[in-house]
């Protein structure tokens, strides 16, 4: 399309446009294009900021589930020694007490063999109870010798370490648990092997272990005094006074 | 808030206790307990439960015959069965899937996995 203007109104016209601000001129352009550039920039370090801010959302989400995970695995760990122990006092009869000792030992731990002794008058740790053991390897122990020894010397609960345990025996168990009544070792717990799917030590069996070794002697105990005693009410009464 | 009734079937006491502390953390379940597969039947009859949580080796009647009367029922047929083993009787874990239970969880069990299971077929 021509332009029939004579030059001299085309600058005018163009000079009343630049004044009215209608027309931007180069040197204009270029501050746009300025701000443009300045806004991009901004625009892409909010990107980063919002990319970082996600990226340590998704690790405190992954915190948090961790977190959650343990408290989970914390409170399965509490339930199970809360068990552990509410059915080893529960019983009054020491059968019942073994029972259940050796469905812990079985159920909660994972234990295969597994043979429970007492210390009997001659100082020898005679087996009472056993799961999964042979006659020949059921004889009596000497406390002062091996694991055994060890065991009765600190009174704590003694376990191999290894991943993969490594092969256990009478004489060298996987682990030893004494058997506590108050101060005093009267017996332990020798565990020799447990299931194949189990190659290491949860660290819940550690607790468990302590629990045993506090509880299951004196729930033994208990269970065969109250069985002894015929005249059971008679023996609370006589509590009652012991209590006054 | 939709609840469901849970039946779990276990001889032991100690894992019967230590199954229901586990499932006492699903708000949303009632948990009922049997001693053996007879019970179970028979607190069966009459009352609807959403899941079966069962052990395999128990006296009188065992979890698998406990899943195949369940199987035989149809009021019941539909009810997923979870079954509990031990990791070594992978024959009992496959008897039991054969005769219809939906999963398996194993011996020495964990509580956050019994819930993983038992949310996944409620389908909570």
């Amino acid at each position: 399309m021509n332009d029939k203007r004579s030059p001299d109104a085309r600058a005018a016209f163009a000079q009343e446009a630049i004044d009215s601000g209608a027309y931007r001129p180069l040197a204009r352009g270029g501050e746009a294009v300025q701000h443009l550039r300045q806004a991009l920039e901004r625009v892409q370090r909010e990107s980063v900021s919002l990319v970082r801010i996600g990226a340590s959302l998704e690790e405190f989400v992954q915190q948090q589930e961790g977190r959650y995970a343990d408290l989970e695995q914390e409170l399965n760990d509490t339930g199970l020694l809360y068990v552990a122990s509410y059915q080893l006092q529960a019983r009054s009869e020491p059968k019942e007490v073994l029972r259940h000792v050796r469905e812990l030992l079985e159920q909660l731990v994972g234990v295969e063999s597994f043979a429970l002794y007492l210390v009997a008058s001659d100082g020898l740790a005679v087996p009472v109870a056993h799961k999964g053991m042979s006659e020949a390897e059921l004889t009596p122990l000497r406390t002062s010798e091996g694991a055994l020894a060890v065991v009765f010397g600190r009174k704590t609960p003694l376990m191999v370490e290894g991943s993969p345990l490594p092969k256990g025996s009478t004489a060298s168990p996987l682990a030893v648990v004494p058997l506590l009544l108050s101060d005093r070792v009267m017996g332990a717990i020798v565990i020799t092997k447990l299931f194949p799917h189990k190659s290491s030590w949860a660290q819940v069996d550690q607790q468990l272990f302590h629990l045993l070794s506090s509880h299951a002697a004196s729930a033994l105990v208990a269970a065969h005094l109250v069985q002894r005693q015929s005249d059971l009410l008679g023996t609370l009464a006589g509590l009652g006074e012991s209590l006054k | 808030m939709t609840r469901y009734r849970c039946l779990v079937v276990e001889d032991s006491q100690v894992m019967r206790q230590l199954l229901v502390f586990a499932l006492q953390r699903v708000r949303e379940l009632d948990v009922t307990e049997a001693d053996d597969g007879v019970d179970a039947l028979r607190k069966l009859a009459g009352n609807r439960f959403d899941l079966i949580i069962t052990d395999i080796n128990m006296p009188i009647m065992d979890g698998l015959k406990l899943v195949k009367r369940i199987r035989s029922d149809e009021t019941y047929n539909d009810v997923p069965i979870i079954v509990v083993t031990t990791e070594g009787s992978q024959e009992d874990r496959q008897r039991a899937l054969a005769l219809g239970a939906n999963a398996y969880i194993t011996k020495p069990i964990q509580g956050p996995q019994v819930v993983a299971k038992v949310k996944e077929l409620l389908k909570m």
